[in-house]
């Protein structure tokens, strides 16, 4: 008898194993429903703080819906992004995807094939084009850059002069950013003294800002336009001599973006005056529903949600500390 | 030299019975004989004889299959290292100095544990240098880098260095083939000293007049086996050539074919802006021109300011017509140059011999897409191949640096009959050639003559400008100093014009 | 024959030895005019200071190019040394000692890719590629991908100055000039030169090969790990992206100076030139306000201009010496 139940069970176990086989190569996007448990594959490198932030989030909101995320780092390199794709698509034959492109222009391929597959594709932190994108998230580097700048002349007075650094030029929200600073400063009638190109490399920052200190020594303001970088800038001012909390006169004002735990700190010891936070909790959120209502067949809308970000200064520290995602890391 | 009573009973090197294989090739085969100290043995043979492997065995790089190798009577040291503590060193043919040390890094290259390992003064490294340097009669500063070097003086500074490890055996390979008259003298003189203090010799060359003058006894080898041992006096030249070729060998030179009146090239007034000025010489097609002169005399520098190598003055031309300053229009002209360096400049040492042999002109099918006619280039090599009686054992397809010496040569004189030159400037095309081969090359050159090419002969062994020249330019020191008809040419006229001396 | 051509005035000499010093000049004179700015003392100080860490690295470097060989691991090997650093005072080592023991760890990382090379056979730039990759896996672990900043206990060697001359200044200076002292006047140093000059003649002399490349792998570690501690002292944090694709730089420098990338020839002399030069550019690029986006082909002309112009005095000096009828003089 025990060995007819076995034989039972077998039997139902290989036929569910064939079924699942020989069955449709994978879930079809609007085959399931919304309340399916998803395998998400995510593919961003891991370079700085946001990222792992990044992740972090959206591992929180796919725990919450049940959801295994399978995660694959390229380091930055587009190629070896597109070929990770094609294994998640292909091999792991994930549900969905989530993804940080490290090249906007030789993502398309990957949607394209995200596209023909049927796997919601979806974009956070960086805006991409060219393809079917089911959703993204970004931040709005452009507003941040504005409320930067917002925020610098509203602390340095009538005559600031500005240094600003530039991330790398590959990068949207490198670009952006610098571009709504720009704006922002030139709104208010002033003008930025010397543009510092990093490529976001921290070495670069920091010989980049010396020399911009040492041509303009008279310097009261610096945007950096993330926390990344920030370190470099204040080596490069203890260096000179210029590093001055914030109340000393001698205190060169800066403003960065992003709010990860530098920045988060850095407003806590008073070295900088305000910190643009990107809502990086966010975006894991909205990226994890999204594929879940794209699974479930229906389309998202809106495709595109840009979140800007808030500022977090000395003035307003005391309540905006707890909702920076810097501040809310091990 | 007269004959040393043969060797105390203690040999300083001692060979027994070696035998060495490499792959199938049977390179060494059970060859026997012994130096006393104060002896100096000649070691004679063609290319492909085995007198390579034999040095090599000596100078520990390799090891022998069978048989053994005694050094004073005991066991050969198993390393390079252990064989110099032992007293044995090897002067290779091939150049291994650094040619970017200077030349007392060089000298003293082995020797540096003399010096602090952290504190290497480099004047006192150039006067140690200077010692050895003056034995072989190199006068020139340690301090300079070897890089900047002639080949003749890094001849001299490589049998310096030889001598800083102070040896008790002392192998040479070719120790002279880039040295003028002078130098050789210098490294004669060097031998006997050697050999009168006690130190044993074994002297590997291919100018059988210096295996004469300088040894008590010739060994000869050929495919690998001793053929004779005997003491230098009982050996006549024939006989030793021979004895290496296994065959009697026409003696001297082939006849020269009179040449034609019409003249091939015509130099008036040559300079290189530097060397050499005011040369003028013409060549009749048909005719073999030599120029002998020492070493430094400018006779290199004259083929290559013919053929457009250097910033020319004077006129240069070929059947009337005057020929630009660059290399493409001497090719055009029709005027081909074998440089003296065949390894370097010649021959593509591993690409196959047949892409060598039509690197001069490549046969193209289309030429607008230079796409290779490759049936022709192959037919091509093979037809050069045959005209210059070459043997490659390996076939066409071998790689250029699986040739001997002397092959090696044919490819290279080879590769520029196929543009059917008028003028063939020849630098040096038999040195470090075997005799056999040697006589392959002089055929070949005469026979080229014959059929109307005009040829600049440029050699540093009297006796071949002498033997295959229809009259002989001698240079001395940047000019040309008389030219000798060759009913008139001798030896002791032509060294007194190349020293400067009236005719 | 081929004769000597050595051009017996001495300042000729030097010149083409080290060709890049004309260029050198003429960029500084170039950049001045555009910023004058640019030719004050404390420029000229913020470029050597700028150019410390490259000089270091770039010095070690040149052994192993002497060699013909390569080492690309050497950006990872920074990162490397600065995340143990990190890990390290995390876990509550003393900062003096955490510095120190991070130019240690660098000599066995280097000692590991010499080994890899002399033994494995493997051409160097696949070995170092490799370890690479290890290498910056490894920092990525012990840092888990994060920013860190260091405290000011361990920035010692990449702030502050002695006698007005900053410590990176110094620190660069020590290590070139031993750098360049070892390979000029010591045996080892003239075995690696030799190596490099003729390998086959170094075998069959008997040179210590394999120990020999062992060692320059070892030399360019440790002058990585030196580097690394001056670099975490002017930086002040260790970030994940740290020296990714430094070791370009540093190789750019070594060519740049003077040094074959066949082997034998070359100079740590003209490597510390050549970094400087580039470092020269980087500033005067920085203070002309050129648009950033012009700065990638200005500093690719510039650079194209100084190799094309170290080329020019060589054919300038044999054009010279033909002239002269230079030869190597004889003394008798």
């Amino acid at each position: 008898m025990k060995l007819t139940k076995t034989a039972g069970v077998v039997a139902a176990a290989a036929t569910l194993l064939l079924l699942a086989g020989c069955g449709t190569t994978q879930n079809q996007a609007g085959t399931g429903s919304s309340d399916d448990k998803l395998t998400i594959g995510v593919s961003f490198d891991l370079v700085n703080d946001i990222r792992s932030a990044e992740l972090a989030s959206i591992k929180d909101a796919a725990k919450k819906q049940g959801d295994t995320v399978e995660f694959v780092s390229a380091d930055q390199d587009a190629q070896k992004q597109a070929s990770q794709i094609q294994d998640l698509v292909q091999t792991k034959k994930v549900d969905a995807l989530i993804v940080i492109a490290a090249n906007n222009d030789q993502i398309a391929s990957s949607i394209a094939l995200a596209n023909s597959a049927k796997v919601p594709f979806i974009a956070i932190d960086r805006a991409v084009s060219g393809g079917d994108v089911t959703f993204q998230v970004t931040g709005d580097p452009v507003a941040d850059g504005k409320l930067a700048a917002k925020e610098a002349l509203a602390v340095a007075g009538d005559n600031p002069t500005i240094i600003q650094l530039v991330g790398a030029l590959t990068d949207q929200n490198a670009i952006g950013r610098r571009d709504g600073f720009t704006d922002g400063v030139k709104a208010a009638g002033k003008t930025v003294a010397a543009e510092v190109p990093t490529d976001w490399d921290p070495s670069k920052a920091l010989d980049g800002t010396s020399n911009a200190l040492q041509a303009n020594p008279k310097v009261n303001t610096i945007f950096i336009p993330s926390d990344y970088l920030l370190p470099s800038v204040q080596s490069a001012l203890q260096a000179a001599g210029k590093l001055k909390p914030v109340g000393d006169p001698g205190h060169i004002t800066i403003v960065t973006i992003d709010g990860d735990p530098n920045g988060c700190k850095a407003i806590k010891d008073k070295t900088i005056d305000s910190d643009i936070v990107t809502p990086v909790d966010s975006f894991g959120e909205q990226a994890v529903a999204a594929a879940h209502t794209a699974h479930g067949g229906k389309s998202v809308s809106p495709a595109e949600a840009q979140v800007a970000g808030f500022a977090l200064n000395q003035a307003n520290a005391s309540t905006t500390l707890s909702k920076t995602w810097g501040c809310n890391t091990k | 030299m007269t004959a040393r009573p043969g060797g105390s009973p203690d040999y300083a090197l001692d060979v027994r019975g070696v035998t060495k294989t490499f792959g199938a090739v049977k390179a060494v085969s059970e060859v026997s004989f012994s130096i006393a100290p104060g002896e100096v043995v000649a070691l004679a043979g063609e290319n492909g004889a085995g007198k390579s492997t034999i040095k090599n065995l000596i100078g520990g790089l390799i090891h022998p299959d069978s048989g053994e190798i005694l050094i004073n009577g005991g066991p050969q040291g198993t390393s390079v290292a252990d064989l110099r503590s032992q007293g044995v060193t090897t002067v290779h043919q091939e150049i291994s100095l650094f040619p970017h040390l200077s030349v007392a890094e060089n000298v003293l290259l082995n020797h540096m544990d003399r010096y602090p390992a952290l504190g290497l003064s480099p004047r006192r490294m150039r006067a140690d240098a200077l010692q050895y340097l003056d034995q072989v009669g190199a006068h020139f500063d340690p301090a300079v880098t070897v890089a900047d070097l002639s080949t003749g003086q890094r001849q001299l500074v490589e049998i310096a260095k030889a001598l800083a490890d102070e040896p008790r055996i002392l192998v040479l390979d070719e120790p002279t083939s880039s040295l003028n008259l002078a130098e050789r003298a210098k490294v004669a003189e060097l031998v006997e000293r050697l050999s009168a203090d006690g130190v044993a010799i074994l002297y590997i060359g291919h100018s059988l007049d210096e295996l004469f003058q300088l040894s008590h006894r010739i060994v000869v080898m050929r495919d690998g086996a001793k053929v004779a041992d005997q003491p230098t006096g009982e050996l006549t030249r024939a006989r030793l050539e021979e004895l290496m070729v296994g065959r009697e060998l026409a003696a001297g030179y082939p006849e020269l074919a009179p040449h034609q009146e019409r003249v091939a090239l015509s130099v008036r007034n040559l300079g290189d802006g530097g060397t050499v000025s005011d040369i003028s010489f013409d060549i009749r097609a048909g005719e073999v021109f030599g120029l002998a002169g020492l070493m430094g005399a400018g006779r290199t520098e004259v083929a290559r300011a013919i053929f457009g190598l250097a910033q020319r003055t004077g006129a240069v031309t070929v059947h009337d017509d005057p020929i630009a300053d660059n290399p493409r229009a001497a090719i055009s002209a029709g005027v081909a140059f074998v440089t003296e360096d065949r390894r370097d400049e010649g021959i593509y040492i591993e690409r196959p011999i047949r892409e060598t042999l039509n690197s001069v002109v490549l046969p193209v099918r289309i030429r607008a897409l230079g796409i290779i006619d490759k049936k022709a280039e192959r037919k091509n090599a093979a037809a050069r191949a045959q005209e210059m009686q070459l043997t490659a054992r390996g076939g066409l397809e071998a790689n250029g640096g699986s040739l001997s010496g002397g092959n090696q040569q044919k490819v290279v004189i080879g590769k520029w009959l196929t543009s059917a030159p008028r003028v063939l400037i020849l630098d040096e095309p038999t040195r470090g050639i075997d005799v056999g081969a040697k006589a392959e090359i002089y055929r070949a050159l005469v026979a080229l003559a014959a059929e109307g090419m005009a040829v600049l002969l440029i050699s540093s062994e009297m006796e071949e400008v002498i033997g295959l020249s229809h009259r002989v330019g001698v240079m001395a020191q940047g000019r040309l100093a008389g030219i000798v008809d060759r009913s008139e040419a001798d030896q002791a006229r032509i060294i007194r014009l190349a020293t400067g001396g009236a005719a | 024959m081929t004769q000597t051509r050595r051009p017996a005035n001495a300042v000729s000499r030097f010149v083409i030895e080290y060709p890049l010093i004309p260029i050198g000049v003429a960029l500084i004179v170039l950049f001045s005019l555009l910023q004058p700015h640019f030719f004050s003392v404390t420029n000229l100080v913020n470029i050597l200071t700028q150019s410390s860490v490259l000089l270091i690295a770039a010095t070690g470097m040149t052994y192993v190019v002497l060699t013909a060989g390569i080492d690309l691991s050497v950006g990872a090997m920074m990162f490397l040394a600065a995340a143990l650093v990190a890990a390290l005072l995390t876990a509550g080592v003393p900062p003096v000692l955490a510095v120190i023991l991070a130019p240690l760890l660098t000599i066995i990382l280097g000692a590991f890719n010499g080994t890899l090379v002399a033994k494995a056979g493997v051409p160097a730039m696949l070995v170092t590629l490799a370890t690479l990759q290890v290498f910056r896996g490894i920092g990525g672990h012990l840092t888990e991908q994060q920013s860190i900043v260091l405290p000011a206990e361990v920035r010692f060697l990449g702030t502050g100055d002695v006698l007005g001359i900053p410590r990176a200044v110094i620190v660069a200076a020590i290590v070139v000039a031993v750098g360049s002292y070892v390979l000029r006047r010591t045996r080892f140093g003239r075995h690696v030169q030799a190596l490099g000059s003729n390998p086959n003649g170094a075998w069959n002399a008997g040179l210590p090969v394999s120990g020999l490349l062992i060692a320059v792998y070892s030399v360019a570690g440790l002058c990585a790990g030196i580097a690394a501690t001056v670099q975490i002292g002017r930086l002040g944090a260790v970030q994940p992206t740290l020296d990714l694709g430094f070791e370009l730089t540093v190789v750019t420098a070594v060519v740049l100076g003077g040094t074959s990338l066949n082997g034998g020839q070359g100079t740590v002399f003209g490597t510390a030139i050549g970094a400087i030069i580039l470092t020269v550019v980087e500033n005067g690029l920085v203070l002309s306000g050129a648009s950033p986006y012009l700065f990638d082909i200005v500093r690719g002309a510039v650079l194209l201009a100084a190799i094309v112009g170290a080329g020019i005095p060589k054919q300038l000096a044999a054009f010279l010496t033909r002239r002269g009828g230079a030869r190597a003089p004889v003394t008798s």
